[in-house]
């Protein structure tokens, strides 16, 4: 996987660097799964789906507006 | 005429605050183009107060001349006693190579074009539509209409009911609060040092078009000083405009920028101050100590919890400068640095609080202050009586205040709002932001970065001293706390995990800008732009009971009895004299609208008695509005004159 990570990162040009940098620790893991429950406490509300699904009404209204 | 005068204005005032600026030796570019700002803002405030207060000629001529006339003196000082030519000092090298450096980031380009299309379209509402925020309408704005007709700064009338000790002493803290909230009052006891800024922008146009930008230029202060202290914490230039443009992509930072509000303006100057204590701490600068004072003195009139935080900032510079100078430390450096400190942070902020002990006896009049059991000064009652308990969400009330803090942070309401409770931060700052300040306290404290601890626990007590902390509006300023931990992370995290965070800032700045629209929604706000420029009225789009504003034809004299909203009566070019009106006893009430020569009358229909009292009025009157809340009756002044 970490082969695989890297032939695409080489593409916006990390893959050097990536090679060179330290190694991913335990406390990169714990940030990253710390922020996977931050993200999925925060998209548990429901009230976020109302949020977008009004965000995206906005939007078309915008659009017409905009268009005339 | 107005654009060019108001054009004039700004030029003298910016060039007033650089040639101030040269004199206070700062050491960064950053730093001095938020002196510059800083310095800037002081200079509107103090000017205003003293046309305003001391000499009560509070017009666009006098304005003009006096901050002309601060120019010259300060050009003549300059030129007889030296200052550096350059005032930025830019090393043309070092910019070009800062700024090829910025962009080559993607994550700082996609920021920078969400912060401009934000700024841009933030421009075009507030230029497009009238100000509709409720505490604007209510007091904000009532109050500065008012200083702009009557060329002062001045008490506004108040409703009857507050001149009954009797009464009023009476009530029970929720029968007050009904009142405050009706009845005007707020007007005349809130430090209004934002309020001096928007009848800046109101006073050379003669007219509110701008107004509702007051805090926009606060906005982008606000990405200056957080990319001025992401650079203290030893951050490079890339990630601090990182940090900077984070501050931009919040949902109540963006609502609020297209207001006449003061949260930012407050949470910005905090955030402000905070840099300045940063490089008082890392260059040992008295200039830098300085800075923090001006600072604080415009926090502290700004809004009442400011009296906390000013006290806070002349603590830290006590305790700063006793750091810096533990060897030759004396009870004469200690006495002179409180009586300056002290004396500018007053110069500054301290007239509204003089103005209410002067009227009332208690500088933060209507609040009680108590310490211990001991009443220091009297009011109508507390914070908590008077303000939090009816405005703290119903399940808010018997929850603990953390888990108030992460329901507001995790935004369990389904709309972004101006005066918004339980959301306002975005997901940018629940997802990202909130699990960096954990990590990054977690490298400060092992790692023992003291720099990077210190600015942590500044923000953590500023947090701390802010009271109903849940509520978003009132700490803005802690977003700096977030994405400088974010950027300090992006620094010290493994490539991979750099890439990921990376990806989530970006992704996400751009679902919370998005997200953020559903608050133009809520507001009506297409509704609004679909109307004939002219008819963008707030009666014509938000308040349609106000619509017959635009309908009477221009320098008619209102009176109102105590109702909530009364800056619509004003009319967007503040053409009309509006009075409150308001007795005891209705022919008294009679006595003032005939004294007044009002020609129109408008009540609240269900609040107190003046619907009944209209219907004997002696005079010819004819109702020509009868809405959801108001009645407004046309009077014939004429009528009455032929009568006699």
């Amino acid at each position: 996987m970490m082969d695989e990570l890297l032939k695409y990162t080489k593409l916006i040009g990390i893959g050097e660097k990536m090679k060179n940098d330290r190694k991913f620790s335990i406390f990169e893991l714990l940030f990253l799964i710390s922020i996977l429950v931050a993200g999925s406490s925060y998209f548990a509300v429901p009230e976020q789906h109302k949020r977008y699904e009004h965000a995206l009404t906005v939007l078309k209204h915008a659009k017409n507006f905009l268009l005339g | 005429m107005g654009i060019l005068l108001f054009f004039i204005a700004n030029i003298i005032v910016f060039f007033s605050a650089i040639e101030i600026s040269r004199r206070i030796r700062l050491n960064t570019v950053s730093d001095k183009i938020l002196s510059v700002l800083v310095i800037g803002t002081g200079q509107i405030i103090l000017t205003e107060l003293f046309l305003g207060v001391v000499i009560k000629r509070l017009y666009y001529p006098e304005l003009l001349l006096i901050n002309a006339l601060i120019l010259g003196i300060i050009l003549i000082i300059n030129k007889k006693y030296k200052v550096e030519s350059n005032y930025l000092n830019l090393d043309k090298a070092k910019l070009k190579r800062v700024v090829l450096d910025l962009i080559k980031s993607p994550l700082l380009i996609i920021l920078g074009v969400i912060s401009l299309v934000l700024v841009a379209v933030i421009t075009y509402l507030g230029i497009n539509l009238p100000p509709y925020g409720w505490d604007e309408i209510w007091y904000h704005l009532t109050a500065v209409a008012s200083w702009y007709q009557a060329g002062k700064i001045f008490m506004l009338t108040v409703p009857d009911i507050w001149n009954h000790a009797e009464i009023i002493h009476s009530m029970t803290s929720a029968q007050l609060a009904y009142h405050m909230s009706v009845a005007g009052f707020w007007y005349n006891v809130y430090p209004m040092n934002s309020e001096l800024i928007s009848l800046w922008n109101i006073i050379f146009l003669g007219n509110d078009t701008i107004v509702d930008l007051t805090q926009l230029p606060f906005s982008i202060m606000g990405v200056v000083a957080i990319y001025s202290l992401a650079r203290k914490l030893g951050l490079r230039e890339r990630l601090s405009a990182i940090a900077g443009l984070m501050f931009l992509v919040t949902p109540i930072v963006i609502i609020q920028s297209k207001t006449a509000y003061v949260d930012i303006t407050f949470g910005v100057m905090i955030i402000t101050a905070a840099n300045f204590l940063m490089g008082f701490m890392k260059y040992k600068s008295k200039y830098y100590a300085l800075m923090v004072t001006i600072t604080s003195g415009i926090v502290l009139g700004t809004k009442s919890s400011g009296v906390a935080f000013s006290i806070l900032f002349i603590l830290l510079i006590l305790v700063i400068d006793y750091w810096n100078n533990k060897d030759e430390y004396s009870i004469k450096r200690f006495s002179a640095l409180v009586s300056i400190t002290g004396s500018l942070t007053l110069l500054l902020g301290g007239f509204w609080y003089l103005r209410n002990f002067y009227y009332f006896g208690n500088p933060i009049y209507p609040y009680i202050v108590k310490i211990g059991g001991l009443t220091i000064f009297n009011g109508l009652g507390t914070v908590d009586g008077l303000i939090m308990m009816h405005n703290t969400p119903r399940e808010y009330i018997k929850s603990s205040n953390l888990t108030n803090i992460i329901s507001s942070w995790l935004e369990k309401e389904p709309y972004y709002s101006v005066d918004i409770r339980k959301a306002g931060f975005g997901a940018l700052w629940m997802i990202v932001e909130v699990p960096s300040i954990i990590f990054t306290t977690y490298i400060a404290v092992k790692k023992r970065i003291k720099p990077l601890m210190i600015f942590l626990s500044f923000f953590i007590l500023f947090f701390l001293t802010q009271p109903a902390n849940w509520w978003t509006r009132y700490t803005v300023f802690i977003i700096a706390l977030g994405t400088i931990s974010t950027v300090y992370l992006l620094d010290h995290l493994n490539i991979f995990t750099k890439v990921v965070l990376s990806i989530l800032i970006a992704g996400l700045s751009v679902y919370t800008t998005f997200s953020t629209l559903s608050y133009l929604g809520m507001n009506d706000i297409s509704y609004a732009l679909s109307r004939p420029t002219n008819e963008r009225t707030i009666g014509g789009t938000f308040y349609s009971d106000f619509l017959w504003v635009d309908k009477v034809s221009k320098d008619k004299r209102i009176g109102y009895a105590p109702m909530t909203f009364v800056y619509p009566l004003f009319s967007p070019k503040l053409d009309n004299k509006v009075y409150m009106i308001d007795a005891d006893i209705k022919d008294k009430w009679f006595e003032k609208i005939d004294e007044k020569r009002i020609e129109y009358i408008t009540f609240l229909k269900n609040y107190m008695y003046y619907k009944d009292w209209i219907k004997s009025y002696p005079g010819h009157i004819e109702k020509i509005y009868d809405g959801r809340t108001l009645e407004v009756y046309k009077i014939d002044r004429n009528w009455r004159k032929n009568e006699k």
